[in-house]
């Protein structure tokens, strides 16, 4: 007989079965893969500051479906809307052929983004597919590329472990950081609104991940700039990922001093490079470069379902100021 | 409705002033824009070596609603030889019919240039490509099946920065017309190359020596008289470049020698486009030369495997010339 679904919005006592289908999908053929635990479940889709985004198609009570996304709270054009990002997108290996073509997953987003998507909701949805999902999302969702990731990366090399004079590590983020995201955000068409809630949350809050933030101040106290990085395998092999980097673009000076700050702790956690996204138009993408850092293809698409008519990719590759803050693998 | 017929098949003398009216009308109904010039697509289509392909909308005078047209080129894919399609126009007559019908000239031609011309060589191509501006992209990405290969970057000199000494074991000559044996230096430049379009003097002459316009510098580097590579550039813009990467000495000689002639026209910086998976990305990089963005992305559309996006994205080695405006 076959199977019967109910396609429907999360609701609470889904998070165990989606955890279950979550590590049998993307444990099938990763021998590197960590099963996903409850705490970072929680963390990631019921502790978001900026809500929740999940449909589920279920059989039986197993989740055989999924169509998720976090959400972030933007600046676009200086209005505050949203933006999300895809994630853990996955249907059941035994109801793969549960519904004909266009199959189950996109049965299940089509909902999620009747109820998610169009003009006054989430003005992007936005993603870094792996190519199946980026061809089925093509095909049926509208998905388009913003951008073909490259990626600056420079060779960590000997040298020192200490920070330069100047820089602190940062423990939490205090409510001064939004003053220095609104001075930086200022030469941006869109942006994730950098405040402390969402620091906090993306990089304090986190569990199994250490990330490491390095901060510097003015003469008054005032947050200056910040840089976080983590050592990652993922995407890249022996990488030191820089997270976030938010300086004003007129304090090359701050700016080279949290680079030495990030090859210091890439240096101690035994990195062989450090690796930095930028879109293109900014002008810090030229300045590492200056600072001899290469530009360097990858596989990954930066795709993004535009939902109100007056942006379209065009416009977010030439505004959209995005870090590996905004991609939830790292 | 508005009512038209297709016309789907080899360009053919007079179907310059087909897609100059066609450009002219769409270009008032979309409120301005650049404007298509008779000799550039007598050029283009009429005088390109292995011709072109025009699907047309007409209306019932004969006028063009709608069209498409691209350039045939000779392509290596995987060592087999084939021929591309470079989409050079695509425009439509927004002015004419309403709501969704107002595309249907387009789409009707689009889709029907795709069906007669697209497919298995040797009869048809395996690949249709093109640099479209923001409309055209929008509308094929919609309609007409056309992918992203790549959001491009372009690689820039600032002609102020040194460049590797040149040494005297390859010489650059400026040439008003590239010989027939600058195919030799092809064969060396597309060795483990997966897919680009051949680089031999019918090509070379014909797109950067027959253009009408702004005449190009065209460079031929020999080492013991025989073509070790060559060079064009115009206007600070390094059009078409086909040397081995590791060719060190022909690398330097025509870099220095593109430079030169982009200082001579007043350019104070080089540009050049690679693919980022190309070892000129960074080879040029290792140079001097910085990554910056554009504001263009190439797109397709396949007809034969391996011809794929993912695949296409990683072996196809390109330059700013494979897709001149």
């Amino acid at each position: 007989m076959p199977a019967q679904y109910d396609i429907r919005p999360f609701r609470p006592g889904d998070e165990e079965p989606i955890l279950a289908t979550f590590n049998l999908v993307f444990g099938e053929n990763d021998q590197a893969f960590v099963p996903r635990t409850r705490a970072e479940w929680d963390w990631a889709f019921a502790r978001n500051p900026a809500g929740q985004r999940i449909w589920v198609a279920e059989s039986a009570g197993v989740i055989a479906a999924q169509c998720a996304a976090l959400p972030y709270r933007v600046l676009v054009d200086g209005r505050e809307t949203s933006f999300t990002q895809g994630v853990d997108s996955m249907t059941h290996p035994e109801h793969r052929k549960g519904l004909r073509r266009p199959g189950l997953y996109v049965e299940t987003a089509y909902p999620f983004f009747r109820q998610f998507g169009g003009h006054g909701a989430d003005l992007l949805h936005y993603g870094w597919p792996v190519e199946a999902a980026w061809r089925i999302g093509r095909v049926f969702l509208g998905y388009e590329i913003v951008r073909t990731q490259v990626v600056h990366a420079l060779e960590v090399g000997p040298g020192t472990h200490a920070l330069p004079r100047g820089i602190e590590r940062l423990e939490r983020f205090g409510d001064d950081v939004e003053a220095l995201y609104r001075r930086c955000a200022r030469s941006w068409g869109a942006s994730t609104i950098r405040d402390a809630r969402y620091l906090n949350w993306r990089f304090r809050e986190r569990p199994g991940v250490a990330y490491h933030v390095f901060a510097a101040r003015d003469a008054q106290g005032a947050l200056a700039g910040y840089a976080v990085i983590r050592r990652a395998e993922r995407p890249f092999a022996g990488g030191a990922l820089v997270m976030d980097w938010l300086v004003p673009e007129d304090a090359p000076e701050l700016g080279a001093a949290l680079r030495e700050a990030c090859l210091a702790q890439a240096r101690a956690d035994g990195a062989r490079a450090l690796i930095a996204v930028f879109p293109e138009w900014t002008p810090w993408s030229e300045r590492f470069q200056e600072w001899g850092f290469r530009l360097h293809s990858t596989q990954y698409l930066l795709i993004g379902i535009v939902q109100d008519p007056r942006y379209d990719t065009w416009w977010l590759r030439e505004h959209w100021w995005v870090q590996l803050a905004e991609l939830d693998v790292v | 409705m508005t009512a038209f017929t297709l016309e789907v098949r080899p360009f053919r003398p007079g179907d310059e002033e087909l897609l100059l009216a066609g450009h002219e009308r769409a270009l008032r109904s979309a409120g301005g824009g650049p404007a298509r010039e008779r000799a550039e697509l007598r050029w283009r289509y009429g005088a390109a070596p292995h011709g072109a392909c025009v699907a047309l909308a007409l209306d019932p005078q004969g006028q063009a609603l709608a069209g498409l047209a691209a350039t045939r080129h000779r392509a290596l894919l995987e060592g087999s030889e084939v021929h591309w399609l470079e989409v050079g126009d695509l425009f439509q007559d927004f002015a004419r019919g309403g709501g969704l019908a107002r595309a249907q000239p387009l789409r009707a031609a689009g889709e029907a240039f795709a069906e007669t011309f697209g497919g298995f060589p040797p009869e048809k191509h395996p690949v249709l490509y093109g640099l479209p501006n923001r409309r055209a992209h929008r509308f094929g990405l919609r309609v007409l099946e056309w992918e992203v290969l790549r959001s491009e970057n372009e690689l820039v000199l600032d002609l102020a920065r040194a460049l590797p000494a040149p040494g005297r074991a390859v010489a650059v000559e400026e040439v008003a017309r590239f010989p027939a044996e600058v195919e030799r230096a092809f064969a060396g430049f597309a060795a483990g190359r997966g897919a680009i379009l051949v680089r031999d003097a019918a090509l070379l002459n014909w797109r950067y020596a027959e253009r009408p316009g702004e005449p190009c510098a065209k460079l031929l580097a020999r080492r013991g008289g025989e073509p070790v590579g060559w060079a064009v550039e115009r206007g600070g813009l390094l059009l078409d470049w086909g040397v081995r990467p590791d060719d060190e000495a022909a690398v330097a000689a025509l870099l220095q020698g593109a430079a030169t002639c982009a200082r001579r026209g007043g350019a104070r910086a080089l540009a050049a486009v690679f693919p980022d998976t190309a070892p000129e990305f960074q080879l040029f990089q290792r140079l001097g030369f910085r990554v910056r963005g554009t504001r263009e992305y190439l797109c397709f559309r396949s007809f034969q495997r391996p011809a794929i996006m993912s695949w296409l994205f990683q072996h196809w080695s390109y330059t700013r010339g494979d897709t001149l405006r």
